[in-house]
């Protein structure tokens, strides 16, 4: 079959798309599982095997439940903006390439990758795409008629077009390299080994893209457009049900995009790390190494953003602006300029003619970067110790998340209670085996919830149950009434 | 069930047949967030139910949602006072339906020992109540065995509109 025919790139897109779904309830349910891990606990347990059906639960239960619209909202708007937050998340998936050049077990007459577009101007399209993503979130927050949204919608568009533009920016020096912003150009050009994956000849940039990166998805350190703690929920505030369910799930997708376009730029996209080449497997399962590799590097990066969400506090919003105007802007300008004045001095390559001839790692290019690093300005002092705190941070949950886990699983196991523990809610006895209750039923008539049920009888005094007149010959409390 | 089981019977046992009502309901109890509404210090030890100890995720319980839009259950966990009671009822009513409501502790419950003018006696004065954990305040295992009993009080729910449900005694009437 002829790789370009519609039904070809119909079927790569309903692929893509459930690539892109299934990795969310994956992602939710590995976020709320590793960051148990991460505090001490266990994390969703009850359902299925380790929790695996708890986003099945999750997304079933959305679903049925009560879709508010609220009085006062835009209602189209309203309606519109859920989808406003997930489209564009998944639209960025259209240009990421999984796989290398394959024919799928000869099912296609020519070699294709999995990818729906591979569009030359790819890089373009996703920007163009996940800006787009900030609409939902604004409009939401415009929408709902209600100033914690409309804070929470503001703040988000603050800060996303603040750091796209470090994204953006920090993106440049891998163009500037690879000569192409087609991103199979760009995987390609890095496909001869680890060593050159673009992360080591733009290791500031990898970082910068990677910070920004947490700052467009709206992910800890920088989820000041939710911040609970002020906002109540932020731009979803009014949503319920399943427009909710949409932000959500955008959320995830948009972290699952950027972290693909992460790979994609700096991590050598498909291919594997040098010793695990390609050359191991058989030529027709190519492919199928290739994307498992990719979902092994995204998982990767889904463990990152768990990790720092449990290891780091928010940003004041101030702080936030600051970095992203002060510190990363600025460092991103740094590295446009270094790359070009490296690229200038050391290497002369033809603009965009010949990705792979432009990025081949020569020895110049080595010097070229020890020289980088060697010019690179020194940060304050201040700057340093925070950094230092963060990845103290970082180590502590770590290590946190290879200890033994302190849960007691409350309904199997049972914690020993103190002997002079009162609050238990059953019938006491003396410690020679009479129960304390005397059948006086007070305690059932002050019970809010009715919840006691009890029938008194006399005592017989040859065998008294109680010290007392009378017992309890029925003594019930049932919660549930 | 009697269809259910000879639909059953008929495919085998490769192939799990459920009924809609049974399905939606195991999703419900095993996703049910609650609503951060901590009054006074039963709130401490509902914390206590989220943190590391006892960790109330076990069940899915543990996204508090700050928003009473996305929650299903709101733990009243403390006294509630008459000025903050309309506060309750509000928060309530803002929750999507269906939701559940826990009464965390003696104060929420009846009063407890604030037997005086200022102080609610009992949120069931204001809203309907689904389950009433005693103690003052309870230890997280009261709470979570007041969530495991809510689980179950899901489980054999009906899915009928609420006035059909307020005709019958499992729950008792919502405010429409």
């Amino acid at each position: 079959m002829n790789p370009d025919s519609g039904v070809v790139v119909f079927i790569k897109a309903a692929v893509v798309l459930l690539i892109a779904l299934l990795a969310v309830p994956i992602a939710v349910w590995f976020e709320r599982r590793v960051i148990a891990l991460l505090q001490d606990r266990l994390g969703p347990n009850r359902v299925g095997p380790a929790g695996i059906l708890q986003p099945i639960a999750d997304a079933v239960k959305l679903m049925f439940k009560e879709n508010v619209v609220v009085s006062g909202a835009d209602s189209m708007v309203y309606k519109l903006a859920p989808a406003f937050a997930m489209v564009p998340s998944l639209l960025a998936f259209t240009v990421i390439p999984f796989t290398g050049p394959t024919d799928f077990f000869g099912w296609l007459s020519a070699p294709t990758r999995l990818q729906v577009a591979d569009l030359n101007i790819g890089l373009l399209f996703i920007f163009a795409a996940s800006s787009l993503s900030v609409y939902g979130v604004c409009l939401g927050g415009w929408s709902s008629n209600n100033k914690w949204s409309l804070l929470g919608g503001m703040r988000s568009s603050a800060q996303m077009v603040s750091y796209e533009i470090t994204l953006g920016l920090s993106v440049l020096g891998v163009l500037m390299i690879s000569g192409t912003i087609s991103l199979s150009g760009i995987v390609e050009a890095q496909s001869a080994g680890v060593w050159h994956w673009y992360v080591w000849k733009q290791p500031l940039a990898f970082a910068l893209f990677v910070a920004a990166m947490f700052a467009e998805t709206n992910r800890l350190p920088f989820d000041l457009p939710e911040a609970e703690s002020e906002l109540t929920g932020g731009y979803h505030t009014e949503y319920s049900s399943l427009r909710f369910a949409l932000f959500f799930m955008g959320e995830y997708a948009a972290m699952f995009a950027m972290s693909a376009l992460a790979i994609t730029l700096f991590l050598g996209g498909y291919h594997a790390p040098a010793l695990w080449n390609v050359t191991l497997v058989p030529e027709s399962v190519a492919w199928l190494w290739q994307l498992g590799w990719f979902i092994v590097k995204a998982l990767a990066f889904l463990f990152l953003f768990v990790w720092v969400r449990g290891s780091w506090p928010r940003l004041r919003y101030d702080q936030l602006m600051a970095l992203g105007w002060k510190v990363f802007l600025p460092l991103a300008l740094l590295n446009l300029l270094l790359t070009a004045g490296v690229m200038t001095v050391f290497d002369r390559p033809s603009l965009g003619l010949n990705p792979v001839r432009s990025c081949s790692l020569s020895p110049r290019w080595d010097f070229g970067l020890r020289g980088r690093a060697g010019h690179a300005p020194p940060a304050p002092r201040k700057e340093d110790g925070v950094i230092l705190e963060l990845a103290k941070g970082l180590a502590i949950t770590f290590r946190h998340m290879l200890q033994k886990k302190v849960t007691v699983q409350y309904p199997e196991e049972l914690r020993p209670r103190a002997p002079y523990y009162r609050g238990l809610h059953k019938l006491q006895r003396y410690a020679d085996g009479l129960e304390r209750c005397v059948g006086c039923a007070l305690c059932a008539a002050v019970c809010p919830s009715d919840a006691i049920y009890l029938e008194a009888e006399e005592n017989d005094p040859n065998d008294p149950v109680s010290p007392g007149e009378r017992y309890a010959k029925v003594y019930v409390i049932n919660e549930l009434r | 069930m009697g269809l259910e089981h000879e639909i059953a019977n008929a495919l085998g046992e490769n192939i799990i047949t459920t009924s809609m009502e049974s399905a939606i309901n195991w999703c419900r109890k095993n996703s049910i967030w609650p609503v951060t509404l901590g009054l006074s210090c039963c709130a401490i030890e509902m914390m206590a139910t989220g943190a590391s100890r006892y960790d109330l995720a076990r069940f899915g319980s543990e996204v508090f949602r700050p928003s009473p839009r996305q929650a299903d259950l709101m733990i009243v966990a403390g006294t509630v006072t008459k000025k903050m009671a309309p506060v309750v009822k509000r928060v309530y009513e803002q929750m999507a339906e269906p939701r559940w409501v826990i009464a965390m502790g003696a104060c929420s419950s009846c009063g407890g020992m604030y037997n005086v003018y200022s102080v609610l006696q009992g949120i069931d004065q204001v809203i309907p109540v689904d389950i009433y954990v005693p103690g003052c305040p309870p230890r997280p295992e009261a709470l979570i065995y007041g969530i495991m009993q809510l689980q179950k009080k899901i489980e054999e729910e009906r899915l009928v509109s609420p006035q059909a449900r307020a005709a019958g005694d499992l729950q008792p009437a919502l405010s429409a």
